[in-house]
């Protein structure tokens, strides 16, 4: 399967339209200098999307794939309409796929299963909701810790534990090499 | 049989030109006090680095004194009936307030000097000011001045007639007036363009800040006979560093100018270097996506350019920010791959070329179509100055955007064409 076909395969939620307009890219430049990321980091939004046009499968282990705040800056920006930040997203799918989530990313998803949360709560964020008036825990796993089961259950109906390398026994990541 | 042409730019002026030198009696109708359009406005042009005024001045002048032509200025097409070989058209034709007959030059100048409204010249982009009764521009053709009623207090409260009391030529009682016209051939659409609006990337700031510029801004900083007296001035200051911004609203599908405006990276290589001609310790930079330097000699223009110190830097201009008395263009070197900041006195936006905001109207009154873009539709590809509608034909930037040899050029198609149909109808 090339690159593009498996790039709207797991884009497939987004549209084909939206992941296939990396082909249109013309390699201006307004992504890299409007993105937050690049500027403290070694990422190149463009150079993402140039190797994707070149069918470069090495895009898919690069660390790089994964430094994308997703802020959206440079997709509000780009005059050729590329969906620049949904298509990361649809790269790292593939990614994921084949084993080369990064570690923060997996540790985030670790949460999801362990809490139902990417980011669980905490007690500053409960003093924070009180000051707001809001109750202290919000209506998701937090408040009913039975939904947790569930999210468990879609957890390994989809392979997500596999694909993230959680350990139901100790109930933490697996180790993984670096590949 | 006659002939109409409908604005008075490059294309319009040498389309008329050809119509009436082939023995046919023109109408030109310009919407503007002068003759001229946009083409005057530039000071110099690529790759020859001449006067424009030395080439845009006699045509003018050719134009109007043309014993065949008749020049409506201040005027507009409302309304147009009949088919190819046989139309009627109807023309408004609105008030100057001035009887150039009677118009003497030290009048003219004593009049501006009393009016009490000054307002923003437009043809000098807002670099400076102009009153209500005015002189269009330095070489305006018909020279002398003209009232703008808009701004004028008479026209407002009655409260002012100064300029009447040292000008004998001044009629506040003039009336706009229908001139209907019959028996017209043909007619050549030469409306022209709008440049780009560059608050519509609000990421490069133009509004806010006084040393982000455009293009057409920069080039009347140019002229001997602008605002600046041709000085480069930014503030009151002479900058020692510029930046110019290849491709603002072109090539950009967010603004809906998905197309390229073929003008910008060649008046920017010629800004550019009459920048350098005019500072030449100044540190000039031009960030672009790439080049189109595709006209005769325009290549080997550019290599000029570059001879004189001109860095090229790849990559689109991303976001502009201030920093104390600079602006600072945020861009990635696209091939070096590194994002870049360059901190200048003076930043200019080449902005693209736009079909004319009004340009609506008038395809509704001569039953035009326009494309996606809002230019005008050409037959097709190999006939880009015959439209669907038989005997109405375009040409200039209307049609697309172009430069002003490549205006002059379709200008003259269109005439051939126009006075080929004419000829035929004769038959
Ligand atoms: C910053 C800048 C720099 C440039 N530098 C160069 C350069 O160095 N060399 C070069 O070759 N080109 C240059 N150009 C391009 C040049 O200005 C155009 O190629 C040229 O003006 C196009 O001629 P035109 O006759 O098609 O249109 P215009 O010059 O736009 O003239 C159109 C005329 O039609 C009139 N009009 C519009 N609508 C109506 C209506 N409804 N009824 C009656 N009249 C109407 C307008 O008032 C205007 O007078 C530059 C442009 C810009 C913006
Ligand atoms: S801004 Fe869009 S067109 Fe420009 S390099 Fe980035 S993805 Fe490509
Ligand atoms: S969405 Fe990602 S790539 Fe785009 S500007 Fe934000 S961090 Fe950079
Ligand atoms: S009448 Fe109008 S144009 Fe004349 S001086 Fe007064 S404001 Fe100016
Ligand atoms: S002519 Fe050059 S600057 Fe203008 S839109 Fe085309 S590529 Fe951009």
């Amino acid at each position: 399967m090339s690159l593009k076909d498996e790039i709207e395969e797991c884009g497939e939620i987004l549209g084909k339209d939206t992941v296939d307009s990396f082909l249109v890219c013309m390699q201006c430049g307004k992504c890299t200098g409007s993105c937050p990321s690049g500027r403290i980091t070694s990422y190149r939004t463009r150079r993402i999307i140039n190797r994707l046009q070149a069918g470069d499968r090495s895009v898919l282990s690069d660390p790089d794939l994964w430094m994308c705040t997703t802020c959206y800056t440079c997709y509000e920006r780009c005059p050729r309409e590329v969906r620049i930040t949904d298509i990361i997203r649809a790269v790292r799918n593939i990614a994921a796929r084949e084993g080369y989530m990064s570690e923060p990313h997996r540790a985030t998803a670790s949460f999801v299963i362990k809490t139902g949360h990417g980011v669980p709560i905490n007690d500053e964020t409960k003093k924070l909701r009180k000051e707001l008036g809001l109750p202290e825990v919000p209506p998701t796993t937090h408040k009913y810790p039975e939904a947790l089961e569930s999210i468990r259950k879609i957890v390994k109906k989809t392979n997500f534990d596999k694909m993230v390398g959680f350990d139901w026994d100790t109930m933490s990541l697996e180790k993984r090499e670096k590949k | 049989m006659k002939s109409l042409v409908i604005g008075g730019g490059p294309a319009g002026l040498q389309a008329s030109l050809d119509l009436a030198n082939a023995g046919y009696d023109v109408y030109l109708v310009e919407q503007c006090f002068s003759l001229g359009g946009r083409a005057v406005q530039i000071v110099k042009n690529y790759p020859s680095l001449t006067f424009i005024k030395d080439f845009m001045k006699p045509l003018m002048d050719d134009v109007y004194n043309h014993e065949k032509i008749t020049v409506l200025t201040n005027s507009e097409v409302i309304g147009v009936d009949g088919e190819a070989g046989n139309f009627k058209v109807k023309v408004e034709k609105r008030p100057t307030y001035v009887n150039l007959e009677e118009c003497k030059d030290e009048s003219c100048a004593k009049a501006m000097d009393v009016c009490p409204v000054e307002v923003p010249n437009e043809f000098n982009v807002g670099l400076d000011k102009r009153k209500a009764i005015f002189a269009p521009f330095s070489y305006s053709v018909p020279s002398g001045c003209v009232i703008d009623e808009k701004s004028c207090l008479h026209f407002k409260d009655g409260s002012c007639s100064k300029c009447s009391e040292v000008c004998g030529g001044i009629n506040f009682d003039e009336k706009k007036e229908t001139v209907e016209i019959d028996d017209i051939g043909s007619i050549i659409v030469a409306t022209g363009f709008d440049p780009f609006d560059p608050n519509l990337r609000p990421e490069l700031a133009y509004d806010k800040y006084k040393n982000v510029i455009t293009s057409l801004e920069f080039e009347r900083m140019l002229d001997e006979n602008g605002p600046t007296k041709g000085k480069i001035i930014v503030d009151g200051k002479e900058p020692k560093s510029i930046v110019f911004a290849h491709c603002i609203g072109s090539r950009d599908k967010k603004v809906d100018n998905p197309y390229c405006s073929r003008i910008c990276c060649m008046y920017t290589a010629k800004e550019a270097y009459m920048a350098k001609e005019k500072i030449p310790d100044a540190t000039i930079a031009v960030s672009y996506i790439d080049m189109r330097a595709f006209g005769k000699g325009y290549e080997q223009f550019y290599e000029e350019v570059q001879k004189k110190q001109v860095l090229y830097r790849r990559g689109v201009a991303a976001e502009i920010y201030g920093n104390g008395d600079k602006v600072v263009l945020r861009a990635e070197d696209t091939l070096l791959s590194e994002p870049y900041e360059f901190s200048a006195d003076l930043i200019v936006l080449a902005v693209g070329v736009e079909p004319r905001s009004d340009s609506a109207k008038l395809a509704n009154v001569l039953g035009l179509q326009l494309d996606d873009c809002g230019f005008f539709v050409e037959k097709n590809v190999y006939d880009t100055c015959e439209t669907e509608k038989d005997g109405v034909f375009i040409a200039g930037c209307c049609q697309g955007p172009k430069d002003i040899p490549d205006s002059l050029m379709q200008g003259s198609a269109a005439a051939a064409k126009a006075i080929g149909l004419m000829q035929r109808c004769n038959t």
